[in-house]
């Protein structure tokens, strides 16, 4: 488990939250959903292997299977 | 680890630069209104106290506003002293070579036909009439656009920092 990737969540989160920020601004409203939803995305598959590893931890620790 | 901050700091510079390109067409297209319209209104002053030939005028318009605005007057000036076409088909033709030169946009370059097909077309009271019709169009044109850019220009260039940022941090 690196540390570098929570890092990288952050920013990424910082430079959404900004970028929604100048969006807003500048009344393009419809942009900026659309990038907030674009940085949500690349959070995910940034994120993607490790909730798989996540998901079968829980299910052979609660043998669910 | 050098080479990662190095990349990262080129895919920055770049994205920046990409998002002010983006935001000096808005900013280019002011500056070229305003021009066309100092040098509609020198024309004006042109035939209505100096009744100078349309021809020397242009070059001479063209020569002294630099930039775009004046390299069409003086292209206009030039293609009629050496043919001897008619002087709206010479505007048209200057307008098409000028075309992916500036950054006017369709509406502008509308206005821009019409005043050349009038052009040859009168005498020096419609002509003066027109130019100052042609002149008050410009005009409009120049504040909307002015609108424009105080939207899009800060915006383009934010976007581009800020892309930029986040692509390295994504790929790095």
């Amino acid at each position: 488990m690196n540390v570098e990737i929570i890092f990288k969540i952050a920013a990424v989160g910082i430079l959404v939250a900004v970028v929604n920020q100048v969006l807003l601004k500048a009344g393009r409203e419809e942009l900026a959903m659309m990038t907030t939803l674009t940085g949500l995305v690349i959070v995910l598959l940034m994120v993607i292997n490790l909730i798989s590893q996540l998901f079968q931890s829980v299910k052979s620790i609660f043998r669910l299977y | 680890m050098f080479v990662k901050i190095l990349n990262s700091f080129v895919i920055v510079i770049a994205s920046t630069l990409l998002g002010r390109e983006l935001a000096n067409k808005y900013v280019n297209r002011v500056n070229e209104l305003s021009a066309l319209q100092v040098a509609l209104s020198r024309l004006e002053t042109e035939i209505e106290h100096y009744a100078s030939r349309l021809p020397e005028a242009m070059i001479r318009i063209g020569n002294s506003i630099g930039g775009t605005a004046g390299k069409l007057f003086y292209i206009a000036g030039q293609s009629l002293t050496e043919k001897s076409s008619t002087l709206s088909e010479v505007w048209n033709t200057s307008l098409d070579l000028m075309k992916p030169e500036w950054s006017l946009r369709q509406e502008d370059s509308k206005i821009l036909r019409r005043f050349g097909d009038q052009l040859g077309n009168s005498d020096r009271e419609g002509q003066i009439r027109f130019i100052r019709l042609t002149l008050a169009q410009l005009h409009d044109e120049e504040v909307k656009a002015r609108a424009a850019r105080e939207k899009y220009d800060k915006m383009y260039r934010s976007l581009g920092l800020l892309g930029g940022i986040a692509l390295a941090i994504i790929l790095l």
